[in-house]
């Protein structure tokens, strides 16, 4: 049971990730460098409770808050670019990301444990090591499920009501058309900028969850290879909706783990569905579309006439 | 400091023979890129495709180093082949992150398939490729050139001169760069974009599988990693000059292989990529169209 609990956690923690994608993605801006926000909130969470003696909560918030300033750092110069170079730039700050995390050293050294293992703290090319904050506080793997699946709701939620909001037909507008949006009043630099620091901040939120589920991390976990899947979790899913994230992060994690019989061939598995979702459903697989008339017919069950289109 | 001259002459001259292996991997990478706007990130397994194959034409075959090459070559470009018909063709409607996230499946589905086939023959990270130049070198006072490098910049160099040719002097090359200005005009004018995108697939991903064999030459080693690393070191090097410029992607790789020799030589070899990448990340800021692209796009 504790191995569901434990892909349960992991689920969640890949559905913030994929909202940290959305969230700048809503404004058309792609970034493939959302794993070096998780990367930094990972380490900060981890280094305030194992180092600092910090609680979670606040643990986990200094991580989303570091996510937040890291990405504000490559936001503000790179984002006043329209396109792609932004993109590129994500890419090239992430890699460098993992590779100061893979060097990092800092920390005291441990009173017990086995030679070679007497240091806590994040330790170069070994990693981090005992971030043993769930087993202290002897929190089992199911609560901690419950503590990661009560953020996601958060986040849901919060997406759900920005979708409905005039922020999010800005956001839609400057995707559209960053001129167009310029033209009617739109700050578009600063409404891009402040997405993609939300985004931050969630990707470090689930950073900092993904180090004390572990217990163990190292600045190779958090390879480009991490980003690009968080944003093959939106398109797989759908960008048009906040409900594409949350559907493709699910699937896509949960589908290759319940499928023991063919476990070894898992990844593979992955590759192919990725191919095969985006040959037979490119828009992802909840298109705005789809949502419109999901909601036409919940509507109308209810009683109320379908809204209909103006002239 | 004479000595520290000297070395510091050695570091640059290596990382610029060396660099021309990135310069390759990022021509792949550019042709896509500037033809069709999408990352191809399947790239890395023409790369890794192309190691193998020469490996196994040196080591298996006993075939000498320009047929390994040409074998290499034709290995990538079916596997570009490939990638055209699964990834792009079908969803050349779609948007554009639509091919590049089908890129993305097809990179870890054969990569996995390739790594289980791959351990299933040997047991260890790395296999030997044999480097027929091995110990060769030319000495000119204190520097010494590599065989291999040079022999690696000779097959880049080439390679380069013949994708000049191919795009200045035929059709194909005319209607590529018809294409790159504008897909549908070149639709009306009555360019066959379908041919001549599956052609700039086999291409650049024949320049892939020679990139391979040329990287694993010159480490001795094959391993079933060796594609994502190129493609990481590829789409810097691509960034670094200008994306979806040729002159950037040579200038980018060059700039990428001295970079992280001299990084490595002054400060740290751990911190080498950390060092190359915020070059990266400075030159993106700084001047964001790479340092050969040609115009800065829009501000808003």
């Amino acid at each position: 049971m504790s191995y569901w609990f434990t892909i349960a956690s992991l689920t969640g923690i890949n559905v913030l990730l994929a909202y940290s994608v959305y969230a700048s993605f809503m404004s058309g801006q792609v970034s493939i460098g959302q794993v070096a926000f998780f990367g930094v909130g990972a380490y900060v969470g981890a280094s305030l409770t194992v180092l600092g003696g910090f609680d979670l909560a606040s643990a986990v918030m200094a991580g989303g808050f570091a996510g937040a300033a890291a990405s504000l750092f490559v936001g503000v110069p790179t984002l006043r670019l329209k396109g792609y170079h932004f993109t590129i730039a994500t890419v090239a700050f992430a890699e460098a990301m993992r590779v100061v995390l893979h060097n990092l050293k800092y920390g005291r050294p441990r009173s017990s444990g086995n030679v070679g293992d007497q240091w806590l703290g994040p330790d170069g090319a070994t990693g981090f090591r005992h971030i043993s904050y769930l087993n202290d506080h002897s929190i089992s793997t199911g609560q901690y499920a419950v503590i990661v699946w009560l953020i996601v709701a958060v986040v849901v939620v919060a997406f759900f009501l920005v979708e409905r909001s005039r922020i999010a037909r800005i956001l839609r507008t400057i995707e559209e058309d960053e001129v167009v949006a310029r033209s009617i009043g739109v700050p578009v630099a600063r409404y891009k900028v402040a997405a993609f620091a939300c985004g931050g901040f969630i990707a470090g939120i689930s950073g900092a969850l993904y180090a004390h589920l572990l217990t163990f991390i190292s600045g190779n976990d958090f390879i480009i290879h991490l980003s690009t899947i968080a944003l093959a979790y939106v398109v797989i899913g759908g960008g048009q909706t906040m409900w594409g994230p949350l559907i493709g992060a699910i699937i896509f994690t949960v589908l290759p783990e319940t499928l023991r019989p063919i476990r070894e061939f898992r990844i593979e598995l992955f590759g192919l569905l990725i191919i095969l979702v985006m040959l037979f459903r490119p828009a992802g697989m909840i298109s705005a579309a789809m949502v419109r008339r999901w909601g036409v017919a919940l509507t109308s069950k209810a009683g109320a006439k379908p809204p209909r289109k103006a002239p | 400091m004479y000595f520290f001259a000297i070395d510091l002459t050695q570091t640059t001259i290596d990382g610029l023979l060396f660099g021309s292996t990135y310069a390759l991997v990022a021509i792949g990478f550019t042709l896509i890129w500037g033809l069709l706007r999408i990352l191809n990130l399947a790239h890395g397994v023409t790369v890794m495709v192309g190691m193998f194959a020469g490996m196994l034409s040196a080591s298996v075959a006993g075939l000498p180093f320009y047929v390994g090459i040409v074998i290499a070559m034709a290995a990538g470009g079916f596997v570009g082949f490939l990638i055209d018909r699964i990834c792009y063709r079908p969803l050349r409607n779609a948007h554009e992150l639509v091919p590049m996230i089908a890129t993305l499946g097809f990179w870890i589905l054969i990569e996995e398939v390739f790594i289980k086939i791959y351990s299933h023959f040997w047991f260890r990270d790395y296999v030997a490729f044999p480097n027929p130049f091995d110990g060769m070198g030319i000495d000119i006072g204190q520097i010494r050139l590599r065989g291999d490098y040079i022999v690696t910049l000779a097959v880049a160099a080439l390679l380069v001169i013949a994708l000049y040719i191919l795009i200045y002097r035929t059709r194909l090359g005319l209607a590529m760069r018809m294409i790159a200005e504008d897909h549908d005009i070149g639709n009306l004018m009555g360019v066959p974009v379908g041919k001549v995108l599956t052609a700039a697939f086999l291409l650049s991903a024949a320049y892939g599988g020679a990139a391979g064999y040329l990287l694993g030459m010159t480490a001795n080693l094959a391993g079933p990693y060796a594609g994502s690393q190129a493609v990481v070191k590829g789409l810097f090097s691509m960034i670094l000059g200008g994306a979806g410029s040729i002159p950037g992607a040579i200038v980018g790789g060059l700039s990428l292989g001295v970079l992280e020799l001299l990084s490595s030589f002054l400060f740290s070899f751990s911190y080498r990529d950390a060092i190359a990448m915020l070059a990266l990340f400075v030159v993106l800021i700084v001047r964001p169209q790479g340092i050969a692209g040609k115009r800065l796009p829009d501000r808003i």
